[in-house]
C-alpha cells in the first residue's frame, strides 16, 4: 500500500462509525416523520371536516350562527363571504342556494400532544448500538457476512422504531378519531334539536353511515354497514349508549345516538327518534401502518448500503467504481421498486383485506379471501381451463421449430414467409381477436363458408363449450409460432455447422443429425421458449376479453380474465388480488418444475 | 470543440426543455378560470354534440372552463377509479344500472334541496326516470334522457312475407300490443330461404341473450325475476312466468327463426346491418339504434316501425324495461356547488334540446320530449314515448351487484341451447346462485 493510501484507509476507517451513526440517525428520524406526517395529516383533516360540518349546520333552518360557532367551541368566526379562501375554512349556504352565503374560519384545534418518547429512547439506543457495532468492526471487520449482518441489524433496529411510533401514532390518532365523533354526534344533535330530518342531521355530522331510530331499515339510503347496523342492533347496552365502539365485519366503528325531535310545521313528517351514527374508525382509513413498515424497510435498506459501502472508502477507486455502477442501475432499480414490487408487495396487503374500490372501509380478513377461493368452483375451473389452454405451448413450439428449420436459407421467397409469420407476433392482439371473431362466427364467418363449400357442415367454433377453447389454442398456435420460430432461427444459428457436415461424412441421417445435433444444441433455446410461453399462457386475457367474454357456460373463462372480472365487474378487489397470489404461485412452480425437471436430465446445464 | 458544443449548446437546450417540461401548457382559459370535469360515455357525434352544451355553459358563465373527459369504453373502471384515488370528475353520468353501486355508497349529493336554485322541475321529468334516481326525498342525479326497449319491425320484411296483405299494414295492427303467438307466426313467416341452399336468408329475430333484453319477455308474461323487494330470486327468476318466457325465446331458437347465438353479453355486431338490408324482420334495441337507420329511413330505404314487447296471451299487454341515465356529483367534488350548478344546466331543457339532435335518447323532460316528437313527421318519436310511459325501470336501479345477477341469469337458457338441460333446472339452479349473490 502507498503512503497516501494507507493515510485514506486511517481516514476512512475514522469515519466509519460516524457515518454509520449518522446513516442510523437520519433513517430513524426519518421513520418517526412519516408518523408525525400521519398524524399532521389526520389533524389537518379533521380541520377540514370540522369547517365542513359547521358549513352544513349553517345550512339547517332553524340553526343559529351561535350555535355554528359554539359547536366548534369559539374556534369558528363567520365572516363575509369575500373574506374567505385563507386558512381552514369552508363556505357556507343558505339551504338548497348555489352562492355562499358566509365563509367559516376554524382554527385547528390544540388536540393531542405528547412525544413519541419510547420511539425516541428507542431511537437513540439503536444508533449507540449501531455506533459501537459500527466502531468494533472497524478494528476487525470481517469480510465475509458483513452485508448480510449489518441489514439484519438494521432491519431489527427500525422494526422497533416503527413499532415504538406506531404505538404513539395510535393514542394521538385515536384521540383525534375520538374528538371528531364527539363534534359530529354534537352537529347532529343541534340540527336535530332544529328540526332537521334524520338524513339532514347525518350529513350535517359528515358522517359516512347513519341510520334511523330503526337500525338497518333497507329504504334508507344513510344505511351502515350491515354487520355494523346488525351488531347494533343486537346489543341493547349499544342501542341505549350515547357513545359506543363495535366492531364488525373486521372494522371498527366509533357510534353513538343522537335524540331527534319532532320537526316543526311544513316538516312536520320527521318524526321523532334517535338517529344512530358510526364512523370508520381512523384505523381502516388514516392508519399509518404501512407508510411506517414501508419507511421501516426503506431505512434498512438505505442503511444497510451505507454500512457496506463504507468499508470501500478505503480504496477510493473502488468505491467510485461501484457508486458509478449503483448510478447506473438506479434508475432501473427505482423503476422495478416503485412500478413492480411496489404493486407486488401492495396486491398482497390487497389481498388479505375486504377490499373493494370505493367503499372506505378495508377491514383486515387475514387468509379469508384465499380460504374463500378454496371452495369457489368457478376459479378451479379457469385455473384448468388455464392449464388446457397452456397446452398449446408445445404444439406451437413443436410447428415453430419446424418453420425454423424450413425457413433457414436466405432465398427471397424464404424471407417473405418468415415476415408473413412473424406479423402476427407485431399485429395487436385485440385486432387480431376482432378477425378471427368474424372468421369463426358461426353463421356468417369465412370458416364455416370454406367448410360448407366442400360439405361439411358449419361448426361451432366459439358457441359451443367442447370446441371454443380448443379454437382460441388454435389461434394462440398462430399468434405465437412467428415469435418462437425466429427465437429458434437465433438457436439454429449458434450451432456450428462442421457438426453438421462431420455427422453427415460420419453417415446420419437426417432425422439422426436433428435428433443427435439439432435438439441438443438448441437446449438452452427451448427452454427459454417453453417457460416464456407457458408463463405468457398463463396470463391469456385479450383473446378471451373481445372473443368469447369467458363463455360459453365458462368454458374459455381463464384466470386472468376470472380475476378481471372479479376486480373491475363485481369490485372485490381483496378476492381478485388473492386470486393473483394464486395465480403466481401456479406459475411459479409449474416453472420451477421446468427447471428442475430439465436440471434433471441435464439440459439446463 | 465536442466538449464545448455539448457544455454550450446542449446542455442549456436540454436544461431548457426540462424546464419547459415541469410547467403546465398554456391554455386559452385565462388564470383566474375554474375547470369542471365531466366524465361521460359519449362518442363520435355524440360527443360533439356534448361538447356544444358544454360550450352553451362557459358562454353563460364566463371564468368556467368545462372539460368533457369521455370513455366510451371502461367508463365504470375509469370513473371508479378517479373517486377511489381522490380525484373524481365534478360531475359524471350516472347509468341506471350503476345507481345502487354510486349512491348507497355515498357517492352522489343529494341534489334534491338545490331544485329551486338549479330551476330544475321535477314535475316535468317523466316521473318512472325519475324516481329511479330519487332515494325517499332525496334526488341523486339528474334526469338526462332514457329509452325503453322495443321491437323494430322492418316492414318490407313484413311485407315480402305476405305478413297482414302487403305493405306490412299488420304492423300497425300490432302498434297497441300483440301476443308471443302473433309475433311468432310472424316471425315464423318471414323466416325464408331465398337462395335455397338450406340457410335462411331472412330471419324473424335475433335471439336476446342477455337479461336486459329478455327480462321484458318475462314481466310480459306476469311475472318477474326476484321479489319485489329485490332481495330473493327463487320463485321468481324459476316461477312459472319466467319459465314460460325462457320457454318461448328458446323455441324460436330451435325452430331457427333466429340466426345462431353468439353467447356473448356484447351484441351480435351483424344484427343491425342485417335488420336494416332486410335480413331479418324484428329487431329489439332501445332509442340508441335509431340514428342507425336514421338515414336510410330519410332516403326511403328502410320503411320502419316500432312496436312494443309481445306479451303473453295472458296478459292485457306488454311491461318493456326502461334504461336511463343522469348527471350526478360527488360528494368530494373539487368545486361542489359550481358542480352542481353544471349538473342542472346539463338537465336544463336548453341542454336536452341540444342534445336531441343526437337522436340517441328521450329526452327526461316530458314537454322537451313532446317537442321532439312534434317535429318528427316518421311518427317513431311518438311511438317511443307512448311505448316508453307502459315500461318500468330496470332492477340494475335499486338492486345492488345487479351485474353479478345480470352475468348468472344468462346461463339459464345458455344451458338449455348448449347442453339440453331442461329450464327448471337450469332456472332453480341459477336462481338459488342470485340469492346466494342477494344476500351477501
Amino acid at each position: 500500500m502507498s503512503g497516501a493510501g494507507a493515510t485514506n484507509a486511517a481516514g476512512a476507517a475514522g469515519v466509519t462509525p460516524l457515518v454509520a451513526t449518522g446513516a442510523a440517525a437520519a433513517a430513524t428520524a426519518v421513520i418517526l416523520l412519516v408518523a408525525a406526517d400521519a398524524l399532521s395529516g389526520a389533524r389537518e383533516q379533521a380541520t377540514r371536516e370540522e369547517a365542513r360540518a359547521a358549513a352544513s349546520l349553517y345550512e339547517v333552518p332553524g340553526v343559529t350562527e351561535a350555535d355554528v360557532v359554539s359547536l366548534l367551541d369559539g374556534r369558528a368566526r363567520i365572516v363575509a363571504p369575500e373574506a374567505g379562501g385563507s386558512g381552514p375554512g369552508a363556505f357556507a349556504y343558505r339551504a338548497g342556494a348555489l352562492q355562499p352565503a358566509a365563509w367559516i374560519a376554524v382554527e385547528p384545534a390544540d388536540e393531542g400532544n405528547g412525544w413519541p418518547w419510547a420511539a425516541f429512547v428507542l431511537a437513540l439506543l439503536g444508533v449507540l448500538c449501531m455506533a459501537a457495532w459500527a466502531a468494533a468492526r472497524r478494528r476487525a471487520p470481517p469480510p465475509s457476512r458483513y452485508p448480510a449482518a449489518a441489514t439484519l441489524l438494521c432491519a431489527a433496529l427500525f422494526a422497533l422504531v416503527a413499532a415504538a411510533a406506531q404505538q404513539w401514532a395510535h393514542g394521538e390518532l385515536g384521540a383525534v378519531s375520538s374528538a371528531r365523533l364527539a363534534r359530529g354526534l354534537r352537529a347532529a344533535g343541534i340540527a336535530g334539536a332544529a328540526g332537521a330530518d334524520p338524513e339532514a342531521a347525518a350529513r350535517v355530522a359528515g358522517l359516512p353511515w347513519a341510520s334511523g331510530a330503526a337500525l338497518g331499515e333497507p329504504d334508507r339510503i344513510w344505511t351502515m354497514p350491515r354487520e355494523a347496523g346488525e351488531a347494533i342492533a343486537a346489543d341493547p347496552q349499544l342501542r341505549s349508549a350515547p357513545r359506543y365502539t363495535v366492531v364488525a365485519g373486521g372494522a371498527t366503528y366509533h357510534g353513538g345516538a343522537v335524540a331527534l325531535r319532532e320537526g316543526p310545521a311544513g316538516r312536520a313528517e320527521t318524526p321523532a327518534g334517535t338517529l344512530h351514527l358510526v364512523f370508520l374508525g381512523y384505523e381502516e382509513t388514516s392508519s399509518p401502518t404501512v407508510a411506517l413498515i414501508a419507511s421501516a424497510i426503506g431505512s434498512a435498506l438505505v442503511v444497510s448500503l451505507v454500512l457496506f459501502l463504507l468499508p470501500l472508502a478505503a480504496r477510493p477507486r473502488a468505491l467510485a467504481r461501484t457508486l458509478a455502477a449503483w448510478g447506473f442501475l438506479a434508475p432501473a432499480a427505482a423503476l422495478l421498486l416503485v412500478f413492480t414490487f411496489g404493486p407486488l408487495l401492495f396486491s398482497l396487503w390487497i389481498s388479505l383485506h375486504d377490499w373493494r374500490l370505493v367503499d372506505p372501509a378495508h377491514p383486515f380478513v387475514g387468509l379469508e379471501n384465499y380460504r374463500a377461493l378454496l371452495s369457489d368452483g368457478g376459479w378451479w375451473s379457469a385455473i384448468l381451463n388455464t392449464g388446457v389452454f397452456t397446452l398449446h405451448v408445445p404444439a406451437a413450439m413443436a410447428v415453430a421449430l419446424a418453420l425454423a428449420l424450413l425457413t433457414r436459407e436466405s432465398r427471397r421467397a424464404v424471407r417473405w414467409a418468415r415476415l408473413a409469420l412473424f406479423l402476427p407476433s407485431v399485429t395487436s392482439v385485440v385486432a387480431i381477436a376482432v378477425v378471427w371473431k368474424w372468421l369463426l362466427n358461426d353463421g356468417y364467418g369465412l370458416a364455416n363458408r370454406a367448410l360448407g363449400a366442400i360439405g361439411i357442415g358449419p361448426v361451432a367454433w366459439l358457441t359451443s363449450p367442447d370446441v371454443a377453447l380448443v379454437s382460441l389454442m388454435v389461434i394462440g398456435v398462430w399468434m405465437v409460432v412467428g415469435y418462437q420460430m425466429v427465437v429458434f432461427q437465433a438457436g439454429l444459428a449458434a450451432i456450428p455447422r462442421v457438426w453438421y457436415d462431420a455427422a453427415k461424412v460420419d453417415g446420419a441421417g437426417p432425422w439422426q443429425r436433428f435428433r443427435h445435433i439439432t435438439l441438443p444444441g438448441l437446449r438452452h433455446t427451448l427452454f427459454f421458449v417453453l417457460v416464456t410461453s407457458v408463463i405468457g399462457s398463463f396470463q391469456v386475457f385479450s383473446l378471451v376479453y373481445v372473443m368469447t367474454e369467458g363463455g360459453p357456460l365458462g368454458a374459455t373463462d381463464v384466470a386472468v380474465y376470472h380475476i378481471y372480472r372479479e376486480a373491475w365487474e363485481f369490485l372485490r378487489f381483496g378476492n381478485a388480488a388473492a386470486m393473483s397470489w394464486i395465480l403466481f404461485g401456479v406459475v411459479f412452480a409449474a416453472t420451477w418444475l421446468h427447471f428442475r425437471l430439465l436440471e434433471r436430465r441435464g439440459a439446463h446445464a | 470543440m465536442t466538449a464545448t458544443v455539448v457544455r454550450r449548446i446542449l446542455f442549456p437546450a436540454a436544461l431548457s426543455l426540462a424546464a419547459i417540461g415541469c410547467f403546465p401548457a398554456a391554455s386559452g382559459v385565462s388564470p383566474g378560470a375554474t375547470t369542471l370535469r365531466v366524465a361521460l360515455w359519449a362518442g363520435g357525434y355524440e360527443l360533439e354534440i356534448e361538447q356544444q352544451v358544454a360550450d352553451r355553459y362557459e358562454a353563460l358563465r364566463p371564468g368556467t372552463r368545462v372539460l368533457l373527459e369521455s370513455a366510451p369504453n371502461g367508463y365504470e373502471e375509469r370513473l371508479l377509479t378517479s373517486i377511489a384515488a381522490g380525484h373524481p370528475p365534478d360531475v359524471y353520468l350516472l347509468d341506471s344500472p350503476d345507481i345502487p353501486t354510486f349512491v348507497d355508497r355515498g357517492l352522489a349529493v343529494d341534489l334534491a334541496p338545490y331544485q329551486t336554485a338549479l330551476n330544475f322541475r321535477a314535475d316535468r321529468i317523466f316521473p318512472q326516470v325519475l324516481e329511479a334516481f330519487r332515494r325517499g326525498r332525496s334526488l341523486f342525479a339528474l334526469p338526462k334522457d332514457f329509452t325503453p326497449m322495443v321491437i323494430y319491425a322492418n316492414r318490407a320484411v313484413l311485407a315480402g312475407a305476405g305478413i297482414g296483405g302487403g305493405a306490412g299494414a299488420e304492423a300497425d295492427a300490432w302498434a297497441d300490443g300483440w301476443t308471443w303467438e302473433e309475433f311468432r307466426r310472424a316471425a315464423r313467416s318471414a323466416t325464408t330461404d331465398r337462395d335455397g341452399d338450406g340457410r335462411p336468408d331472412v330471419y324473424g329475430f335475433d335471439f336476446p341473450r342477455n337479461l336486459f333484453q329478455w327480462v321484458p319477455f318475462v314481466w310480459s308474461a306476469g311475472g318477474d325475476i326476484l321479489a319485489p323487494g329485490g332481495d330473493r330470486a327463487a320463485g321468481y327468476l324459476d316461477g312459472p312466468a319466467a319459465l314460460s318466457a325462457y320457454a318461448f325465446l328458446t323455441e324460436l331458437a330451435d325452430e331457427g327463426l333466429t340466426p345462431g347465438a353468439q353467447f356473448v353479453q356484447q351484441a351480435d355486431p351483424g344484427r343491425e346491418a342485417r335488420f336494416a338490408s332486410g335480413g331479418q324482420a324484428f329487431l329489439l334495441s332501445g332509442h340508441w339504434t335509431l340514428p342507425v337507420f336514421r338515414d336510410l329511413v330519410r332516403a326511403g330505404a328502410l320503411d320502419l316501425a316500432i312496436l312494443p314487447i309481445p306479451h303473453h296471451a295472458s296478459q292485457p299487454g306488454a311491461t318493456s324495461v326502461l334504461y336511463a341515465s343522469g348527471w350526478a356529483v360527488p360528494p368530494n367534488a373539487a368545486n361542489l356547488r359550481q358542480a352542481i350548478d353544471l349538473a342542472g344546466f346539463l338537465a336544463s331543457p336548453e341542454a336536452q334540446r341540444i342534445r336531441a339532435r343526437s337522436g340517441l335518447a328521450i329526452p327526461t323532460r316530458v314537454d322537451v320530449a313532446a317537442e321532439i316528437a312534434a317535429a318528427d313527421p316518421t311518427g317513431v318519436e311518438d311511438a317511443f314515448v307512448a311505448l316508453a310511459e307502459r315500461a318500468r325501470m330496470t332492477w340494475g336501479a335499486t338492486v345492488r351487484d345487479f351485474s353479478r345477477v345480470e352475468r348468472l341469469a344468462v346461463e339459464i337458457m345458455d344451458r338449455r341451447l348448449l347442453i339440453g338441460e331442461p329450464l327448471e333446472v337450469s332456472a332453480a339452479e341459477v336462481a338459488r346462485r342470485v340469492d346466494e349473490v342477494l344476500a351477501r
